[in-house]
């Protein structure tokens, strides 16, 4: 064999070249895909809106019996403890967390739970995506949003953080093109949202102390006349702090729930949709009973009672209209 | 400052000779340089300082005792008078530089039994830590008042000693010999120093220098084919270093006590060792965008010994 000949053969490229090439490109741009992070430079977020309702240092301690949230901590411990044995199987981490840098450590966006769980394994490192920047409340609502076990008032934090985060305007049409276009909600759940971000600050409270927990409860409650508010709120019938997820500690009077941004305020735009304060609904297919009844409550020679066509349903419904509001009138009338 | 890390884990690829190599060629320009020697071996060490020849310790030589040390005064009532690299971790309020004969140069040695106490350490929270350290001594103010430039040699491995000082690197440089385990060797570096920057914020990612082709004989096929195939490859090619070190029995020479002078910058100019070493320090100077255009100066004990 010539010496040419084992030159060429040498500066051939080989399995390692390749190799360190490979790794030569993908470092050109750091910061794309997901990284082993030491868990020890993981800190934890303190706002992000989700409850951990574990110790989060050491999430295997025991839970004593005379815990009051016993029954919500050992839930949470049981599925965690899940999480981490599919962890542990051959399939591994699937999805990696979220974290942002601050610093030369990092905190935790995205992924409490495959914290923990790794934490529970005794883990050094975890799979992480590293963000530099950008919407960091944001990316913890879409999170949070999607999840059962996060509450009403979770949700409402995460909101109003992610909104002050955006620096959304605080007026209906900008939260809700916000929540359309950057959360992915659907019309309907957008203007949901909206309304009970508007909506009293009464209600606020109440979210906050746990009293209405439904997404569909605080939007009608949202709807109505802000002098009904604290009524609907009362006939729900739960005790502060009774309902899951409530602030553990809520003074009188106050929300421990983020401020809403300035311009917002808690005195609201004449809100356009919800209930008016009269608002009669009522249909009927008897035009004769109409006609009775029109006689008593509106009396005999009520003016126009005469000219009703009784053939034509849709003046029959103005007549069945009129004498409910008449009668209305008639029943709010004081004495 | 800057801080640059020499490091490969394939051993024998000439980290120490790289590191001394850059550290004499800046310091000798004028560049206030600190040479932090993080190998066990402490083969760095023993090129600038002489060392304790103490059979009690488990290498047999120890770091000389600092001549700022007083035993009689009361603030060092509690220290040994010796300071080493492993006392970043250790003891950091007992660290000091010793000076070397080459102007400009300090170094801070090695102390084996030390060094290796740290490199043992695989809790998690204990390399953190380590890295913290290492990360808060390089990087800090003081540091960077005392120097310009800060050349870490380190040991052929990756464990929490060479992590740290990756940690707290501006600039990394790989030298490598021109053979299949060296080549081989380069990938776990070039990992290294990927995950070292995808954890790093934007604004300090850590430089590669370049990749130092070293122990190099041209007519070998197996060196020059190797080389060959590294810079004609379009994604390594602005990786490899346009300058190399030659296969020279002359660095080794100039490790001997008998040999004077001892650095290769005090040869005759012309020779073609000191000619490589010059390439080598320029381009490295250059990158890390050090000032060494003033004249370089003569070691001291050398200088008095040629007086003499």
């Amino acid at each position: 064999m010539t010496a040419m000949s084992k030159s060429k053969r040498f500066g051939a490229q080989t399995k390692a070249t390749a190799t360190i090439a490979q790794i030569a490109e993908s470092t050109r741009e750091p910061g794309v895909g997901s990284e082993m992070v030491p868990m020890a430079r993981i800190l934890r977020d303190p706002n992000n809106n989700r409850h951990i309702p574990i110790d989060w240092d050491n999430p295997g301690a025991p839970i004593d019996d005379d815990d009051p949230q016993v029954e919500l901590k050992r839930d949470f411990l049981e599925k965690l403890e899940g999480l981490a044995r599919s962890i542990a199987s051959p399939a591994g981490l699937l999805c990696p967390i979220v974290v942002v840098r601050r610093g030369s450590d990092f905190v935790l966006v995205a992924g409490q739970r495959r914290y923990l769980a790794h934490k529970l394994l005794g883990r050094e490192k975890i799979g992480a995506i590293i963000r530099h920047g950008g919407p960091v409340r944001l990316a913890q609502l879409l999170e949070n949003t999607q999840r059962e076990d996060v509450s009403l008032r979770e949700k409402l934090v995460g909101l109003i953080s992610a909104i002050s985060e955006d620096g959304v305007e605080f007026a209906r049409p900008s939260i809700v093109e916000f929540l359309k276009e950057k959360v992915g909600q659907s019309k309907s759940m957008a203007y949901l949202w909206a309304s009970i971000l508007l909506g009293p600050e009464l209600l606020r409270k109440a979210i906050d102390d746990g009293l209405v927990t439904g997404l569909r409860e605080a939007g009608s409650i949202a709807a109505l006349d802000p002098s009904e508010v604290a009524d609907a709120i009362a006939n729900i019938g739960r005790a502060p702090g009774e309902g899951e997820g409530a602030a553990e500690v809520s003074d009188e009077g106050s929300t421990t729930l983020p401020a809403p941004p300035a311009g917002s305020a808690n005195t609201n735009e004449r809100r356009s949709r919800g209930r008016p304060q009269t608002h009669v609904v009522v249909k009927t297919k008897n035009s004769h009973a109409v006609r009775w009844l029109a006689e008593k409550v509106l009396g005999a020679d009520a003016e126009g009672l005469a000219d009703v066509d009784l053939n034509d349903m849709k003046q029959v419904q103005e007549l069945l209209k009129r004498l409910f509001e008449h009668a209305e009138k008639q029943l709010n009338e004081p004495g | 400052m800057k801080i640059l890390v020499v490091s490969q884990n394939k051993g024998g690829t000439g980290k120490t000779s790289t590191s001394r190599i850059i550290a004499e060629f800046c310091a000798r320009r004028g560049v206030r340089t600190l040479l932090l020697d993080l190998d066990p071996q402490c083969s760095l060490s023993q090129r600038y300082l002489e060392m304790q020849r103490d059979l009690t310790s488990p290498d047999g030589i120890l770091p000389p005792v600092h001549p700022e040390y007083d035993p009689t005064a009361p603030e060092d009532a509690n220290w040994d008078g010796i300071s080493s690299s492993a006392n970043i971790i250790l003891a950091p309020e007992r660290l000091y530089a010793y000076s070397t004969q080459i102007p400009n140069l300090d170094i801070i040695p090695g102390n084996g039994q030390d060094l290796r106490r740290v490199e043992l350490v695989r809790e998690d929270d204990v390399s953190e830590q380590i890295y913290r350290n290492m990360r808060d001594f390089l990087r800090s103010e003081d540091m960077a008042a005392e120097y310009d430039l800060v050349v870490v040699d380190t040991s052929p491995s990756k464990g929490p000693l060479t992590t740290s000082a990756m940690r707290a690197a501006t600039h990394v440089i790989i030298p490598t010999i021109m053979e299949p385990q060296g080549v081989e060797g380069l990938q776990g570096m070039l990992m290294m120093f990927r995950a070292e920057n995808y954890l790093r914020a934007p604004d300090d990612l850590v430089q590669l220098v370049g990749i130092l082709p070293n122990k190099i004989t041209p007519r070998l096929a197996l060196n020059a084919g190797l080389l060959e195939s590294l810079r004609s490859n379009d994604a390594l090619r602005d990786y490899v270093m346009p300058c190399h070190l030659g296969q020279r029995v002359a660095f080794a020479e100039a490790d001997h006590e008998s040999v004077r002078p001892r650095s290769v910058f005090d040869w005759p100019k012309k020779d073609p060792a000191r000619l490589e070493a010059e390439a080598v320090g320029q381009y490295v100077a250059e990158k890390l965008g050090l000032d060494v255009s003033r004249p370089p100066v003569v070691a001291d004990s050398d200088a008095s010994e040629a007086a003499a």
